[in-house]
């Protein structure tokens, strides 16, 4: 029983902090038809830009995740201006496009690197409250991740079912073409979604900061676990995104209990390898948000 | 005929002489080993080219090949005491044996998918190998492999020249390999399957089959040139599956200008002697690098290759026109029809 409650709890934390990453990484891939390499280095700028707000400018957490996830909404306009905008339309350029946010992935890394220097840090947790089940404990940003992660990526679905600029993203993974006869301008939606991903990167690091120590590369893992959850959820939904979410969490959480740490990603990759042979359009199928 | 021939073997015969050359040149211990560094990310590149320039496919997995066959080399003469020879032999097999487990999830997904899935499948090569640690040495990989050999010949002698000579003719063989695959009718339908899969597949290609031959040929050679870098440094480690590699090699890719096999070579040179001239900066190594990468897909997105042939259009347009060329309307009219041109002949590759 303990041992299940612990399953599922850090299963359900895993789940909401892959749900953040991979929403993000789900909505441009269905409007822009790339991938974003450069995912996992946002949430690491994210982390570090939290962490220069509360250390060096002595400001409280929740102020300092709100300053960091603004910065990285501009970071976000600038990435779409300097690496999606250039190539999108040419010939072969989603392949540009994932090559350029690779590359950016390791110019970034270097350069948190030169200027944060590679001490270990942390940025303190958002409360010290927790809850215990069953013999389970969850604590301090693991709490806030699994309220906020449904709570974020509710009301994105909220904003691409309502909001005019929703209906303009939704417009444009429809039919490009159509979408633009009525009068949407593919590059100011464009710079949107990558926005809100950068948004849902950053929170989803400043929480991580705060749960294990920062590196450079903190935002690899789980940036290859929301690759995984884009193959499982498939991308034509939110829903069907973070359900993959939830279920690639719970399933790193029982194969890491039962098997151990290192054959966890193994038997990961073997589920992907299965359900893409079986279903490559992902276990859940809808149509768009 | 014999001009043709003449005109086919020219290139080759001046590489395979400025390969036998150059070790003559540069004799230090320290130019050696940089030369021979970028013989070996020669070799990559090429193979990587296969798949990624040639074939068109987002293989994102070639690091972990080469690695692959690092480390099985590695354990197999660690662990067995076979010849280095014979582990290389095998690190080609079991590079090709790993890209068919990636190649899997490939089977039905198309174009940006197979990127997500390789590059996935890349990274869990290094928990793999760090999770197996009884085997693999875990973080702190296999050292103090042995030099290879050639009868009495050390090839650590002299400055590594044995070494230097294995990498000129694993440079030269997956050079020649690629001109021949892209000559041949498979390369062709590899490029027609890139340039328009649905009307490749209605005159009889078989996609699956086809890419999935480039993507295990691509993965032996990687493996070949994995196993090499294993007995060069007489050590493996996760550094293998990098990183730095990648965007090393991408860097060099680009930067020449995809699937062009003297593009890749040139660019091949230029960043490992760049990277050399870095070596002491630490993380401003991989800074240049990679803005290397961005700063030639946004202003060339076709690299020295592409320079090249615009700069040769240029001229051969200024010659055609007998001096009255110049005008503003014809140079931009030979700087428009940039792409195509290049990516419907395979012949233009060599």
């Amino acid at each position: 029983m303990d041992a299940f409650a612990a399953i599922l709890l850090s299963g359900l934390v895993l789940g909401s902090l892959y749900g953040l990453m991979a929403s993000g990484l789900s909505l441009m891939w269905s409007t822009l038809g790339v991938f974003n390499f450069g995912h996992g280095v946002l949430l690491a700028l994210g982390a570090y830009f939290a962490w220069t707000f509360t250390e060096q400018l002595d400001l409280p957490v929740a102020l300092a995740a709100v300053l960091a996830v603004v910065v990285l909404a501009v970071v976000g306009v600038v990435y779409e201006i300097a690496l999606v905008r250039p190539f999108i339309r040419r010939e072969n350029g989603a392949m540009l496009v994932m090559v350029a946010t690779l590359a950016v992935t390791a110019l970034v890394q270097s350069v948190i690197q030169l200027l944060w220097g590679p001490q270990l840090r942390r940025v303190p947790q958002f409360t010290s409250a927790s809850v215990s089940l069953s013999g389970a404990t969850v604590s301090g940003n693991q709490l806030v991740a699994l309220v906020a992660a449904p709570v974020l990526v509710g009301a994105l679905f909220l904003v691409l079912k309502r909001s005019p600029i929703g209906i303009a993203v939704r417009a444009l993974e429809q039919n490009r073409d159509h979408a633009r006869l009525v009068g949407i301008r593919p590059a100011a939606v464009y710079v949107f979604v990558v926005v809100i991903a950068c948004v849902l990167a950053a929170f989803a690091g400043v929480l991580l900061a705060g749960i294990q120590f920062m590196t450079p590369t903190m935002g690899d893992d789980p940036l290859l676990r929301a690759f995984v959850v884009l193959a499982f959820g498939g991308t034509a939904s939110l829903g069907g995104t973070l359900a993959g979410a939830y279920l690639i969490g719970l399933l790193e959480a029982a194969t890491t209990y039962f098997f151990g740490l290192s054959w966890s990603p193994v038997l990961l990759f073997l589920a992907m390898i299965v359900v893409l042979l079986l279903r490559p359009e992902g276990l859940i199928r809808q149509r768009t948000a | 005929m014999a001009i043709r021939v003449l005109r086919l073997l020219l290139p080759w015969v001046v590489f395979a002489v400025v390969l036998a050359v150059l070790p003559g040149m540069f004799t230090s211990a320290h130019s050696r080993l940089v030369l021979i560094q970028a013989l070996l990310y020669g070799v990559l590149a090429v193979s990587w080219n296969l798949t990624l320039g040639l074939a068109g496919i987002f293989n994102f997995a070639q690091i972990a090949f080469f690695g692959v066959g690092a480390y099985s080399s590695a354990i197999l003469v660690d662990r067995t005491g076979m010849s280095p020879w014979l582990a290389m032999a095998l690190a080609a097999v079991s590079a090709a044996l790993s890209a068919c487990v990636a190649f899997l999830p490939v089977l039905r997904l198309r174009g940006i998918y197979v990127g997500l899935a390789t590059y996935v499948f890349s990274q869990l090569c290094i928990y793999l190998v760090l999770g197996q640690s009884d085997l693999t040495g875990g973080s702190n990989g296999i050292v103090g492999l042995p030099d290879m050999t050639l009868g009495p010949v050390n090839f650590y002698d002299h400055n590594r020249y044995g070494y230097y000579c294995l990498g000129a003719v694993l440079l030269f063989a997956v050079c020649a390999v690629f001109l021949a695959i892209s000559r041949s009718r498979f390369g062709l339908s590899l490029v027609a399957l890139r340039n328009n899969e649905q009307l490749a597949a209605s005159r009889g290609i078989r996609r699956t089959r086809q890419q999935f031959l480039a993507f295990v040929i691509g993965a032996a050679a990687a493996g070949v040139a994995g196993s090499y870098n294993a007995f060069l440094n007489s050590v493996v480690s996760t550094d293998v599956f990098g990183f730095g590699y990648l965007t090393i090699l991408l860097s060099m890719i680009f930067l020449g200008g995809r699937s062009s096999i003297p593009g890749t070579v040139v660019g091949a040179v230029v960043i490992t002697v760049l990277n050399d001239r870095l070596s002491g900066t630490g993380a401003w190594q991989q800074v240049v690098t990679s803005a290397i990468i961005l700063v030639v897909l946004w202003v060339f997105p076709e690299g020295l290759a592409g320079a090249g042939r615009l700069l040769w259009r240029r001229v051969a347009a200024m010659r055609g026109r007998d001096g009255t060329g110049g005008s503003p309307t014809d140079t931009t009219a030979a700087a428009v029809p940039l792409e195509p041109a290049a990516a419907h002949r395979p012949a233009d590759h060599a």
